[in-house]
């Protein structure tokens, strides 16, 4: 039942060629775009070429990087810790509560808290204080199990659902517009600075969990056999969930909930190099970051100069690869 | 023969007399009722009808998409207008046996056939027909007005994310706001857009650079602004200081629904546009 280990080479290997691409990707996607842009002057830093590509590609290409492989490794992660193939960054309930929040400040027309855009700190406390809610309601002293968590977890999600679409219902035909852009998720050119405090989150949480990774191969076979390998599956539950959550959260403030990410590269990983964590996390984040800029940047041409939903690009690429992969899987799909 | 048709339409249903109580399940609905001066005979209207004021106090229907069936039948309409909608109102509506006429309103051509068959449906198509004149004859005076100045390039921010200037939403080719633009004197940037409102990435913003910026983007639902709003929304534009509409000062926030609702207002939307576009073609 344990895992099976892969290989030090084929690890190497692994994480070698998912940097390679994912350098690769980000050094070509910045040239893609609706506009022309004249290279020499975008270097000169002359206007506008170099605003389009500074202050709009490049941006938007490191979002699309770092939220891609943060939701991708918190997918794996939420897999592991509650032994769900199905379970995605959302299902604690997180991006609905995201949701809920951004839904509140479109209503209630907080434009700006805390010198912030009103939208993002919102969500970004609405996700909190739905991970808060799901573990107290998962706790029990001082156990707690992953399937008290997933389901404590489905509920938020249907009860924040229930509220978004009560103010929705409520809300008049701007609010009703914007709340309705705001769920479809997309990708937009942030200013450095949040991109960077986004980065100073994301990487060190992202660091540990690779790091734990022995223990997230323990909990995703159970939470006896983490048990009996000296492993306290309350605790590495609480942590990892937290963790996976902080990740969720700060990525969904800033773009919205976009689906799929989550669900289909951990899944085409573990197909392609099986169930160990040590090889699966860091190429989650690499492969996510990687297949979500290639989304983002199909979503920005395809249209030109209209964009598509990023979310739009990831399940109708996402979906039938996913599909092939399954069809031609030789090895199970679950640990 | 108009007349003709629009007896054979209301006489089998009911009898002799012009409808009396007639629900609208739409503002552009709700406006162009009143501005036909049918305004005495509405008994519903939509929870999002605002204009002219006195249609706040009569009994609301819900929304369009959304209408409360019990209420409508509750008001006991001879006449119920519908838009073209996903929801299939009309049908539903008739199949409760209520007298259902479905108009189109979502640009300026379709305005006019829809008043032409409020007219018919209501009995009352010299209003309508007044009406009609009177629309066409401010349109047409605003379009020679300016007919003989420059077209300026005037990017239509419809909707973005409140409080930042992400999610931007422009106006796209044969839009409403497109074709009333048309009208003042200018040319929408993004009249080559495939779909009619665009989600437009931001290079795309920088590199056709227009000369005028038109930002309802934050409140098309607010009716007025205070000065301090429209410093905020400044403030955000300033964040590309180099864009023609910014460093010119042509940036105009706006608030007012008389741009997103399409309806006998738009002589006013295009006189709006004319005074911001060529203030020296309004007199």
């Amino acid at each position: 039942m344990a895992i099976e280990r892969i290989e030090p080479r084929r690890l190497t290997a692994a994480v070698t060629l998912a940097l390679a691409v994912f350098c690769v990707a980000a050094l070509l996607a910045p040239l893609a775009g609706s506009a022309t842009v004249d290279w020499k002057k975008a270097v000169a830093g002359e206007w506008p070429d170099s605003e389009i590509l500074f202050g709009t590609r490049v941006p938007r290409v490191l979002l699309a990087l770092l939220s891609g492989g943060s939701l991708s490794l918190a997918g794996v992660l939420f897999q592991a810790l509650l032994r769900d193939a199905l379970a995605t960054p959302y299902t604690m309930g997180i991006s609905s509560g995201a949701s809920l929040g951004a839904v509140l400040a479109i209503c209630f027309g907080i434009r700006t808290l805390a010198g912030l855009p009103g939208l993002w700190v919102a969500a970004f406390a609405g996700s909190l204080l739905t991970l808060v809610l799901v573990l107290a309601i998962a706790a029990d002293g001082r156990r707690m199990s992953s399937f008290t968590l997933l389901l404590a977890g489905v509920t938020m999600n249907s009860i924040s659902m229930a509220f978004i679409l009560l103010l929705h219902n409520t809300a008049d035909f701007g609010q009703s517009f914007a709340i309705v852009r705001w769920l479809m998720g997309s990708l937009e050119p942030l200013d450095y600075k949040t991109l960077l405090v986004l980065l100073a989150t994301v990487l060190p949480v992202s660091v540990w969990l690779f790091v734990k990774a022995r223990q997230w191969n323990l909990m995703a076979v159970g939470e006896e056999w983490a048990a009996a390998r000296g492993v306290s599956p309350a605790r590495l539950l609480l942590s990892g969930s937290i963790a996976g959550s902080i990740l969720t959260a700060f990525v969904t403030a800033l773009t919205g909930p976009i689906g799929f990410v989550g669900l289909i590269v951990p899944h085409a990983l573990r197909l392609r190099y099986g169930a160990d964590h040590r090889v699966l996390m860091p190429c989650a984040f690499l492969w996510g970051g990687t297949f979500l800029l290639v989304c983002d940047t199909i979503a920005r041409v395809a249209m030109a100069p209209a964009e598509l939903p990023v979310g739009v690009i990831t399940a109708i690429i996402g979906g039938p690869w996913f599909i092939v992969l399954l069809r031609s899987r030789r090895r199970s799909l679950w640990v | 023969m108009r007349r003709l048709a629009a007896a054979l339409l209301v006489v089998p249903l009911l009898g002799q007399t012009p409808p009396q109580r007639i629900v609208s399940t739409a503002p552009s609905i709700t406006e162009t009722l009143f501005a036909a001066g049918l305004g005495e005979r509405v008994v519903g209207v939509t929870t999002y009808c605002r204009y002219p004021p006195q249609v706040r106090r009569l009994p609301k229907i819900g929304t369009f998409l959304e209408p409360d069936f019990e209420k409508i039948l509750a008001l006991r309409p001879d006449l119920v207008f519908t838009i073209k909608n996903p929801v299939q109102l009309t049908e539903r509506l008739r199949k409760l046996r209520l007298n259902a006429v479905e108009l189109d309103q979502d640009s300026i051509a379709s305005i006019f056939r829809s008043l032409e068959a409020i007219g018919q449906a209501a009995a009352a198509e010299k209003q309508t027909a007044a009406l009609e004149a009177n629309l066409r004859q401010g349109l047409e005076e605003v379009r020679r007005s300016t007919a003989g100045k420059p077209k300026l390039s005037v990017l239509f921010v419809v909707g973005r994310t409140p409080g930042t200037l992400e999610g931007m939403i422009a106006a796209g080719k044969s839009s409403y706001l497109d074709e009333l633009l048309a009208f003042a004197g200018g040319r929408n940037v993004f009249d080559d857009s495939p779909v009619p409102y665009p989600k437009i990435p931001h290079e795309e913003l920088l590199s056709r650079d227009p000369d005028v910026i038109l930002d309802i983007g934050d409140f098309a639902h607010a009716e007025g602004s205070s000065r301090e709003r429209r410093e905020q929304i400044l403030a955000l534009w300033r964040k590309y200081p180099k864009l023609k509409a910014v460093r010119t000062g042509r940036v105009y926030p706006l608030a007012s629904d008389i741009f997103v609702v399409p309806g006998p207002r738009m002589v006013e939307a295009v006189r709006e546009f004319r005074r911001l576009l060529h203030p020296e073609a309004a007199r």
